[in-house]
């Protein structure tokens, strides 16, 4: 079986002028093409360090990252740029959309940057309809609930078509209806279209939901 | 992308009311500033009115040689080296003397009271040849006229204005300047005094005053007049002269030299230096305006690099996820720079209106004086004006939008490469 994420003794250490923090302590990992993973642990110890680094926003001290059965070690901006582009999609805790574009141009960033893109508008509403928020475009960020924010970041994340989901705490900020909307959308993404889920959260039940749970602690995987 | 860039331009500018507004009028000053100095050197330097052959044309106004005593003496060209040399010049199309009054000339109609001072200049009828003016009504004066010394004068329709007459009825009128009367023969349309070659209010004749046969004793040659020639052989041209010269002194003056200075020049190097006998380093001047401008652009560049570091740090999260959904550093680039360009253009437009409110009034001449190397437009009673074809010329829209475009880049680039370096992470806090 290849793996589509596979971590090989990734460490992190974040240095500042006073202190020096071991975030991730040689975490080896293996994801397969098409799984739902959560991620579980108490706070600090490195859950979001271990997704920003999957998806390439990071970069571990030592150790070495592949996707789709290749090495990203020593890629340049461009090269990073695309991977990110074309491969992976992120769904944050805090949205992060860009509060001076409407909603369905939040929705084409990932189009805006790829080349040959064509009726990027269309695919965007198509993204739109398929998260349940064909009628709100042209909304700004600022008039959304916090729902329809992450639903909207959701179809950011899949207007590119990427194999790969990464999420961290996508519901942190939800109420529990909210969050069961969002965990629905996002299992159909996984059983409907295949692609493969990294979920970040502190929540039992979403966990169990998923196909596998991988605990941390203190920067270290724990079974 | 260049749209979404305008759309989240006036998003920003909405959002951001107080740094839109600052940016917009800095931007706007050094618009207005650096767009003023270009209007003023494309009036010296570009084909506009009435000096529409300027690239053809060559100037001599003064020569110098020097006395048994070891003196050396700075006069111009006499008629008689005028009737022997250049009148008869092979390779020029046109060849005109000319005498410049070295003040201002009283003006006014016979039996009304009020005078007032013009540029005046005595000139024969090659000299309209050479010298493009637009007759309004009337027409030159006429060989005939030259020849016989008739004293007939083409004036500026702004003098005609002055003096009370409309274009058509001031002509066949009498007036007196310089206390000789003179028939009006046409009226043209003034230009622009910010053009020393070419501005002049009234061409009379140069046979209408006897010093025009004044030949300085100890070297024939020399006399009152200045000479323009419309020529494309510059070199053929500076060789029959200077021949002609040296073969004067050494016939008449036992070789002792005759100085040309490097002239007949071009119009270019007069437009930068009115002192002939001073040399003209191009180069210098070309870098040493380059200088004042990138002064002039560089200090309000600071100024709003400063402004948009401060948004950058605003807007970091913006450029974190942009990133994170597959933005190269060199298309953020782009977008930031695309962005501050609606600014930048918007500063432009209104740096462009307010050029050109300055330079409609009395403003004008001072900035006039400042780059200018002619001493008549010194006097008060001269007023520079800065006329339509000047102000509106496709090449100040050009020079305008280059000069929003360098701003853009030199404001924004250093804040704009700090941001885009940050890790991805961080942006992203
Ligand atoms: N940019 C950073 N600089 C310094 N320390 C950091 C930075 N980011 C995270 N950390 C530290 O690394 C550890 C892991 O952080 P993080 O991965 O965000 O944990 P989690 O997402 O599991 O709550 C924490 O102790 C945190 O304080
Ligand atoms: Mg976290």
């Amino acid at each position: 079986m290849s793996s589509i994420i596979k971590l090989n003794d990734i460490s992190k250490i974040y240095r500042t002028k006073t202190i020096e923090t071991q975030a991730l302590d040689k975490v080896n990992l293996e994801i397969e093409a098409g799984e739902f993973v959560s991620i579980m642990g108490p706070s600090g110890c490195g859950k979001s360090t271990l997704l920003n680094i999957i998806g390439l926003l990071d970069v571990p001290t030592t150790g070495t990252v592949e996707l789709c059965g290749k090495p990203t070690a020593g890629l340049k901006d461009k090269a990073l740029a695309h991977l990110r582009n074309e491969t992976l999609g992120f769904v944050f805790q805090s949205f992060h959309l860009i509060p001076t574009l409407s909603v369905i141009d939040n929705v084409t960033v990932p189009l805006i940057y790829r080349k040959g893109a064509k009726n990027i508008r269309r695919q965007a509403l198509e993204a739109l309809e398929k998260v349940g928020l064909g009628h709100r475009v042209n909304h700004m960020p600022s008039q959304l609930s916090g729902g329809q924010a992450q639903r909207v970041a959701i179809a950011r994340a899949i207007i590119g078509n990427p194999s790969i989901i990464l999420a961290d705490e996508p519901c942190g900020n939800l109420d529990s209806k909210m969050s069961a909307e969002i965990m629905d959308l996002l299992h159909s993404l996984n059983r409907e279209d295949g692609r493969t889920i990294v979920m970040v959260t502190h929540n039992e039940d979403q966990a169990r939901a998923t196909d596998r749970i991988i605990h941390f602690f203190d920067g270290r995987r724990v079974e | 992308m260049i749209l979404t860039g305008l759309k989240q331009a006036w998003q920003l500018l909405k959002q951001n009311k107080l740094f839109s507004t600052i940016y917009i009028v800095g931007t706007a000053l050094a618009i207005a500033s650096t767009t003023i100095f270009a209007i003023i050197y494309y009036v010296r330097l570009a084909s506009v009115y009435p000096e529409y052959q300027r690239e053809r044309i060559l100037t001599l106004t003064t020569l110098s040689y020097e006395m048994p005593k070891g003196l050396r003496f700075t006069p111009g060209v006499s008629f008689k080296a005028m009737e022997e040399c250049f009148y008869k010049l092979s390779d020029a199309e046109a060849v005109s003397a000319y005498i410049d009054e070295s003040r201002l000339t009283p003006i006014f109609v016979p039996g009304k009271k009020s005078s007032f001072d013009i540029v005046m200049r005595l000139a024969d009828p090659a000299y309209f040849n050479i010298i493009n003016y637009e007759f309004v009504s009337g027409r030159p004066f006429s060989q005939e006229d030259f020849d016989s010394g008739i004293p007939k004068v083409a004036i500026s329709d702004r003098v005609a204005s002055s003096l009370g007459f409309n274009s058509v009825d001031a002509i066949g009128q009498t007036v007196n300047i310089g206390f000789v009367d003179y028939e009006i023969c046409g009226v043209f349309r003034e230009g622009s005094a910010v053009n020393n070659l070419s501005y002049v209010q009234a061409v009379a004749p140069y046979t209408t005053n006897p010093a025009y046969e004044f030949s300085y004793p100890g070297c024939a040659v020399t006399g009152m007049l200045s000479v323009m020639i419309l020529s494309d052989h510059k070199d053929a041209v500076s060789r029959e002269i200077n021949e002609y010269f040296r073969k004067y002194s050494s016939s008449e003056m036992e070789g002792r030299k005759i100085e040309t200075y490097g002239q007949p020049r071009t119009a270019l190097m007069g437009a930068f230096n009115s002192n002939a006998e001073f040399e003209v380093d191009l180069a210098r001047i070309i870098r040493q305006n380059a200088l004042i401008l990138l002064v002039l652009l560089l200090v309000p560049a600071l100024n709003l690099s400063g402004l948009i570091a401060g948004r950058m740090d605003s807007r970091m999260g913006e450029l974190g996820i942009r990133k994170s959904f597959g933005a190269t550093r060199g298309s953020l680039l782009c977008q930031v720079l695309w962005e501050n360009l609606w600014l930048t253009v918007i500063g432009g437009v209104l740096g462009l209106l307010l050029t050109w409110i300055l330079l409609s009034t009395d403003m004008a001449s001072a900035f006039a004086t400042i780059l200018s190397t002619s001493n008549k437009l010194n006097d008060p009673s001269v007023t520079v004006r800065f006329t339509s074809d000047m102000l509106f010329a496709p090449a100040i829209f050009g020079l305008a939008f280059l000069f929003c475009v360098i701003l853009n880049i030199l404001s924004a680039i250093i804040p704009a490469y700090y941001a885009l370096n940050r890790p991805i992470v961080k942006s992203l806090k």
